[in-house]
């Protein structure tokens, strides 16, 4: 399956933070793994119907983030993710409070939290949902 | 009826023929042939759509082609016209004009069938690069007649062989090396139709068959320039036929690339990568 992004011109966000967070998401979930060469801004700008600057500043934020590399000869190309596992271990802690915060919020049960977590970690990620333990 | 006559309506009825040609519908047969060549499935949901779009490409190709014929022909018409300044108009431009005007089709073709992307957008992140769609071979091709027909231009200016269009060659194989790079160009980069994973292959299809029409045509122009200076270089000797039959070989060249390659994408795309 090719990994994809897609632009809604409807949206209030616009369209350079539609690209950049699903590229950020995408690299970060390993869905583009490091070592592969992005599209050129040009074809990705003529793909989405978007000006070849909003392609261009997306890439520059992914490049300020660490998570590409602009070369001259190969393109734009992800880069290997070294992350600290201690540090891994905080993100992964603070987004589950964040998220439990909301949850909670709304009277959800444990299940429904569960069972949206999949839903959403599976839309992003394909098969890496099947590493979520089953909810109860 | 003069002869002059009868050689002009034998160029309208094969005008004519070349125009109804081009602008005839996709038969299905020739979609079979289509998706076979480049190995890709289509059902019925894309089978009108795809018929359409590669009959509008087809029938700016031929038109283009039918024009060039004409202005070709332009000695024929001159017969007529003032028989007198007939041999004017027959010379190395005229003679070029067909093949420049069918790679300026080839490249209108792609141009024409682009559109832009509207509603949700949405693109593949696969890089596209323009090996994988037709082979570099070609465009090597090209892009040596352009040096091959200087230098034999640049021979027959210093014996002198009285040839008054000397530099018509590396022209026409300059506008050969032109048309492949902006038709490879316009091909590679046009928006993508979709990235479902059977139109993402069918859009692949057409970019290839495109590349393919594009770089023939660009071969033939191109390759005939270089054959047709380096047979002037070497007049009077009986050497020069042997790149004026090349000449002739060339289009068949340009139609067995345009019209018999068949070609993989995705496996052109893992080779290459």
């Amino acid at each position: 399956m090719t990994p994809t992004v897609t632009i809604d011109p409807g949206s209030p966000i616009p369209p350079f933070e539609q690209l950049r967070s699903q590229l950020d998401r995408q690299i970060r979930s390993g869905v583009l793994m490091a070592g592969r060469q992005l599209p050129t801004v040009r074809q990705l700008s003529a793909d989405l119907g978007l000006a070849k600057n909003t392609v261009v500043r997306a890439y520059r934020a992914l490049e300020r983030d660490g998570l590409v590399q602009g070369d001259r000869r190969r393109g734009t190309v992800v880069l290997e993710r070294k992350t600290n596992p201690r540090e891994r271990d905080k993100i992964i802690a603070e987004a589950a409070r964040r998220f439990s915060d909301d949850i909670c919020g709304v009277d959800a049960t444990l299940h429904e939290a569960i069972t949206a977590l999949r839903r959403a970690f599976g839309d992003d990620a394909g098969d890496r949902s099947t590493n979520l333990p089953a909810a109860r | 009826m003069s002869g002059e006559w009868m050689f002009l309506v034998v160029l309208w009825i094969a005008t004519a023929v070349v125009a109804v040609m081009g602008v005839r519908p996709f038969s299905d047969h020739q979609l079979v042939q289509w998706s076979l060549r480049f190995n890709v499935l289509v059902d019925a949901s894309t089978k009108d759509w795809l018929s359409s779009r590669l009959r509008r490409g087809r029938a700016v190709r031929w038109l283009s082609f039918a024009v060039g014929i004409n202005i070709g022909m332009l000695p024929m018409y001159m017969n007529v016209i003032d028989v007198e300044r007939a041999a004017e108009y027959s010379n190395q431009l005229t003679a070029q004009a067909p093949f420049a005007i069918a790679a300026f089709g080839a490249v209108l073709a792609e141009l024409t069938i682009a559109s832009r992307p509207s509603g949700l957008r949405s693109a593949g992140l696969v890089t596209r690069h323009w090996s994988d769609y037709v082979e570099r071979l070609w465009l090597v091709v090209i892009a040596c007649t352009l040096p091959i027909s200087l230098i034999a231009a640049w021979v027959a200016t210093e014996r002198d062989v009285g040839w008054g269009w000397v530099w018509v060659g590396p022209a026409a194989s300059a506008v050969g090396v032109l048309a492949a790079t902006v038709g490879v160009h316009v091909v590679v980069n046009r928006p993508a139709i979709d990235t479902d994973t059977n139109m993402r292959r069918i859009d692949d299809a057409l970019r290839a068959d495109g590349a393919h029409h594009v770089v023939g045509a660009a071969v033939a122009v191109a390759g005939i320039a270089a054959c047709s200076s380096v047979s002037h270089a070497l007049a009077p000797s009986l050497l020069g036929l042997i790149p004026a039959l090349g000449s002739w070989a060339l289009i068949g060249v340009w139609h067995g690339i345009a019209c018999n390659t068949r070609w993989n994408v995705d496996q052109a795309r893992l080779q290459h990568a």
